[in-house]
């Protein structure tokens, strides 16, 4: 990956986490991983799966579905963890994501992004950068360096929320 | 530009390293020459890298610096406290100009040029006044041109007139007139007079005429010599007044991409004295096939100097990138002589055919003949951008008119020498007769030695050096001519050979990483293996296994770093902290050789400064103490390290005053940290100062002895694996010692298992090993285990580590030696032995400081290698 040719691109890598569509910019997005032997590490937060060996790195984990706040399933054949990077504290570090499936890689253009819907404080919407409507399905775009640099666990609006809120 | 200011920036600092070490090692020997020479060498490159790549604040003061070192290496000045001080202060200060996000205050930089400004004054005072009182008329002369060469704005020309001048006092007036009045008069008349002349033949043609005039005006003033001075100015002329340089400089086709800029080369080359640049440019290729940042042109510059260093100097940078040839063409000035100005296109001509036929210079276009643009003569062109130089004309004319009246003969041979090699080529009648008139000279040059008439016997001696010197020159081109013709790929095998490399940290890493990674694989290979016999890919597994190895042991060994690298920051230290405290205090290092890993030695700069700096402060005890207590007036602090084991040891000490228990002990027991009225060992008491509440007090009470920070010494020693120690006697001193594992990123360790999960402990701490019954430990109370009828306090990862899995029957425990004191943690099992390379769990997992790091396992999953001190630490704090 080249770091000098990272610019708002408008491919976007969508993705299933407990039943809700996602979407990140593919520029975040370095590798997209099988399931494999995740290795726990002890007195970690609960999100945190625990690390994998990427070609010799190890590689820490993070259950999407916890972090996100979703209903956690059995792990499936459709999981993969995708490996991001992610800036925090100014310094970019990579790790890997747990999610139910991995759906496409969209092409779209910046004007279909729709701003985050804003209703109320009663849901954090600093994690994502904007709503992508595709097939009447809303898919969110996920700020991924604002999402995956926190500790806590964030909690996202259903999509029949933000249908309901429209 | 700015990766080649980055490397400057990296040169630069590996240079000042050098500088400071160089400093304090002469302010031991101050008598050391060789020091003091590369010191001003050291200087010089900075100096040179700092105007090329645009710190010119770094030139500014660099150059003040080595203009008073080569006062020292002349010999005209003596290194004083004073000096070394500033040294060291400057190159502090150069250490900051360095740093790209360093402010820099402009007022204060002028502040500091100025001082240095001041202080070479001083030097160059006494210099003078130093030639006063001599009365050798050599070292005067010779004075006078280091001095005038190091005059800013006196021209070169000067510093040849000088130097080959025999009358001091006029020069000495003349050039201090020079200093004094600028706007002279008699400059600008000249100044004009050269613009009027723009052809450089024409120049020298005028500058012959000048010096024939002068001879004609004022004959009296060199005639008139006793034999005797004649003799010195004989003397003058043959040991170290100017030489003629042939300086051949092909820059490598790819120069300008490098950054290099030839001509600030040939400008710098100009600055060194008289000189004549002539370029070939026969060797550019026409307009379609030319590549516009590649460097077709060569020169050829015949440079009229008495620093033949300065001439490398000039070309240090380029070294690897071009083809340089500096020759000795003549002792003594060239342009003088009539008949070498005469014929110099010729000989330019003729050396110029002959680097072409060493292959040396390659033609683009065969069918064109060689040209010769003759590009600057420096004897009188760009007269508007030096003032001063003009005015040394007039010294020039006084002093060709004088030299030539005193011409050494073998002056003359040797002059010769060379029109005999034009001739060879040019075949001009002209010359022909020329040699002939000195036919008897040139065909015996060979056996000189014997040919020396009875009356030269007093300059028999020199001449046969000079020939000599110029035999072994002329030896010299022959072998590297002979070289030139084997290597037919010319340029390019103009490489020497390098015996180590700078490679940067990054790269080191990466190569280390590359190889844990080829090490886990390679166990992947191996797992294979066994379970599908067959034996040929056994045999290739095993080579395989066995590579691996020895290409682990490389690289790690690459990662390496002697502790000499960081003693020199130490030695600063001692030095500067003596001078602060006014405590007379030697610094000794042994095995400074030893080698530990990069990382270590990085993380281990503060603890072991931390440590001196107690040892100066508190440990040291004041001059008149040591006195009454009758040891030895100047104290020693020393720095050890040896290996030990798998461990390496470094030990800081003192023989100061020690430690006072006692002391310790009332202060730790005030504050909480011991209790009173209980028996302590003397270990467990001088601990206590490793107890992070124990320095402060020591600040607050302002008792004095140690313990300042010593608790971070402590911690940051632990992050390396290490461990620290301390003992002392009262009045012999205080050592600490400190150890360390080999390296960081691989340990021994034992892998095992506990529920599903394997961990890698490291095998250093694991005392011994026993089985043990789960019923047996169900049984036990207040985690405590009886092993070997010795109670032992335990720890039962699988609860801690919150283990859900089935519980096996037979548990196997680890006694672990914990701070001297014995401890044990339970796992499920032992698996066994296991090398591990360690790899960090990253920011995500920083919280999680139980474990060290992660290491890959053969069949490439990832194990977590346990820090078992933080996990004893952990796991009791939560008992209690």
């Amino acid at each position: 990956m080249e770091k000098d040719t990272i610019y708002q691109s408008d491919s976007y890598l969508t993705f299933k986490v407990g039943g809700e569509n996602f979407a990140a910019s593919v520029n975040k997005v370095l590798n997209i991983l099988e399931m494999s032997k995740i290795t726990k590490v002890p007195q970690a937060p609960e999100y945190m799966l625990g690390v994998i060996n990427l070609r010799g790195q190890v590689l820490p984990v993070i259950d999407s579905r916890i972090k996100f706040g979703m209903p956690v399933s059995e792990i499936t054949k459709n999981s993969f963890i995708i490996v991001i990077e992610v800036l925090i504290d100014e310094k970019i570090v990579q790790l890997g994501a747990l999610v139910d499936s991995v759906n496409e890689v969209l092409e779209v253009t910046q004007d279909t992004i729709l701003p985050p819907p804003s209703i109320g404080n009663r849901y954090k919407t600093d994690f994502i950068s904007g709503v992508l409507n595709v097939n009447d399905e809303f898919i969110m775009v996920l700020d991924i360096d604002k999402a995956f640099s926190t500790d806590e666990i964030i909690q996202f609006q259903t999509n029949n929320e933000i249908i309901n809120n429209k | 530009m700015d990766q080649f200011a980055q490397k400057y920036i990296e040169e630069a600092t590996e240079i000042i390293a050098k500088l400071e070490q160089l400093i304090l090692e002469v302010e031991k020997q101050p008598q050391n020459l060789d020091m003091i020479n590369e010191i001003f060498r050291l200087m010089h490159t900075l100096k040179g890298g700092g105007a090329m790549f645009g710190f010119s604040k770094v030139t500014d003061v660099t150059h003040e610096l080595e203009s008073i070192y080569d006062y020292i290496r002349n010999g005209k000045a003596k290194i004083d406290n004073e000096l070394l001080n500033i040294s060291l202060d400057i190159v502090d200060y150069v250490k900051v100009l360095i740093n790209p996000n360093a402010q820099i205050d402009e007022h204060e930089h002028e502040l500091k040029v100025n001082s240095l400004t001041a202080l070479k004054e001083k030097f160059k005072k006494n210099c003078s006044s130093k030639n006063t009182e001599n009365s050798d008329s050599n070292s005067k002369i010779k004075d006078k041109n280091v001095k005038v060469d190091k005059d800013k704005d006196v021209s070169n020309e000067q510093k040849i007139t000088i130097d080959e001048s025999q009358n001091n006092k006029i020069i000495e007036d003349e050039t201090n007139s020079i200093d004094e009045k600028q706007n002279d008069e008699i400059i600008e008349d000249e100044i004009e007079k050269l613009i009027e002349l723009n052809n450089s033949d024409e120049l020298i043609k005028n500058f012959n005429q000048k010096v024939e005039n002068k001879v004609a005006d004022k004959p009296i003033n060199t005639i008139v010599q006793t034999p005797e001075e004649i003799k010195k100015i004989q003397n003058i002329e043959n040991k170290k007044s100017v030489k003629t340089y042939k300086v051949f400089f092909k820059p490598h086709i790819d120069i300008l991409k490098n950054g290099t800029d030839p001509l600030l080369l040939l400008r710098e080359l100009y600055e060194l004295g008289l000189s004549k640049v002539f370029t070939v440019t026969d060797t550019v290729p026409v307009l379609d096939k030319l590549t516009y940042d590649n460097t077709y042109l060569c020169w050829l510059v015949l440079l009229v100097t008495d620093n033949k260093n300065a001439i490398d100097d000039v070309f240090i940078f380029v070294e690897d990138d071009a083809f340089i040839d500096i020759e000795v063409l003549y002792e003594g000035n060239a342009f003088d002589d009539e008949d070498f100005v005469l014929n110099i296109d010729k000989f330019v001509n003729y050396q110029i055919k002959k680097y072409k036929k060493n292959c040396v210079i390659e033609e683009f276009i065969p069918s064109t003949s060689t040209k010769i643009t003759p590009e600057s003569n420096n004897t009188d062109a760009e007269p508007i951008k030096n003032e001063k130089k003009v005015d040394n004309l007039d010294d020039k004319n006084k002093e060709t008119e004088q030299s030539q009246n005193v011409v050494v003969k073998d002056k003359e041979k040797i002059l010769h020498e060379k029109i005999l090699e034009l001739e060879k080529v040019t075949k001009e009648t002209q010359l022909k007769e020329k040699q002939k008139e000195h036919n008897n000279n040139n065909s015996e040059k060979n056996i000189t030695d014997e040919k020396i008439k009875p009356e030269n016997i007093s300059e028999k001696v020199e001449k046969i050096d000079i020939f000599d010197e110029q035999e072994k020159e002329e030896n010299k081109f022959i072998e590297t001519e002979v070289e030139k013709n084997l290597n037919s790929d010319k340029l390019s095998k103009q490489v020497t050979t390098i015996s180590s490399l700078r490679v940067s940290a990054e790269k080191v890493d990466t190569l280390m990483n590359l190889v844990s990674e080829l090490i886990t694989t390679q166990a992947r290979l191996s797992v294979f293996v066994e379970s599908n016999t067959n034996p040929e890919l056994e045999y290739i597994a095993e080579n395989i296994q066995k590579l691996s190895r020895q290409l682990r042991d490389n690289a790690f060994e690459l990662s390496m770093v002697p502790l000499q690298s960081v003693v020199l920051r130490f030695q600063r230290l001692v030095r500067d902290l003596s001078a602060q405290l006014n405590k007379n205090i030697e610094f000794k290092t042994e095995g400074s050789s030893t080698e530990l890993d990069k990382r270590i030695i990085e993380n281990l700069i503060d603890p072991i400064m931390h440590l001196l700096r107690n040892s100066l402060d508190h440990g040291i005890e004041h001059k008149s103490t040591r006195k009454k207590l009758g040891k030895p007036e100047r104290a020693s602090v020393f720095l050890n390290a040896f290996y030990s084991g798998t461990n390496v040891f470094i030990q800081v000490g003192d023989d100061g005053r020690g430690i006072n228990a006692e002391e310790i002990k009332s202060i730790a027991i005030k504050k909480g940290l011991l209790k009173p009225n209980v028996e302590y060992k003397v270990d467990e008491i001088l601990n206590v100062i490793f107890e992070p509440g124990f320095s402060t007090s020591f600040e607050v009470s302002e008792v004095s002895g140690r313990g300042v920070g010593l608790d971070v010494v402590k911690r940051k020693v632990s992050e390396l694996r290490g461990e620290i120690k301390v003992e002392t006697e009262l009045n012999f001193g205080t050592v600490f010692t400190i150890k360390l594992p080999l390296t960081l990123s691989i340990i021994d360790g034992l892998l095992v298992l506990i529920g599903n999960t394997r961990y890698v402990i490291p095998m250093s701490v694991v005392h011994k090993i026993y089985a043990i019954d789960h019923i047996d430990l169900k049984k036990s109370h207040y985690n405590l285990l009886v092993l070997d009828n010795q109670q032992v306090p335990y720890y039962y990862l699988r609860e801690e580590f919150d283990e859900k899995s089935k519980i096996l029957e037979k548990e196997q425990v680890l006694v672990i030696n914990h701070e001297d004191k014995m401890v044990a943690i339970i796992v499920d099992k032992v698996i066994g032995e296991y090398q591990a390379v360690i790899k960090t769990l990253g920011k995500l997992y920083h919280d999680q400081q139980i474990f060290s790091g992660a290491t890959i396992l053969g069949d490439g999953t990832v194990a977590l290698v346990m820090d078992v001190r933080k996990i004893i630490d952990k796991f009791s704090v939560i008992e209690k």
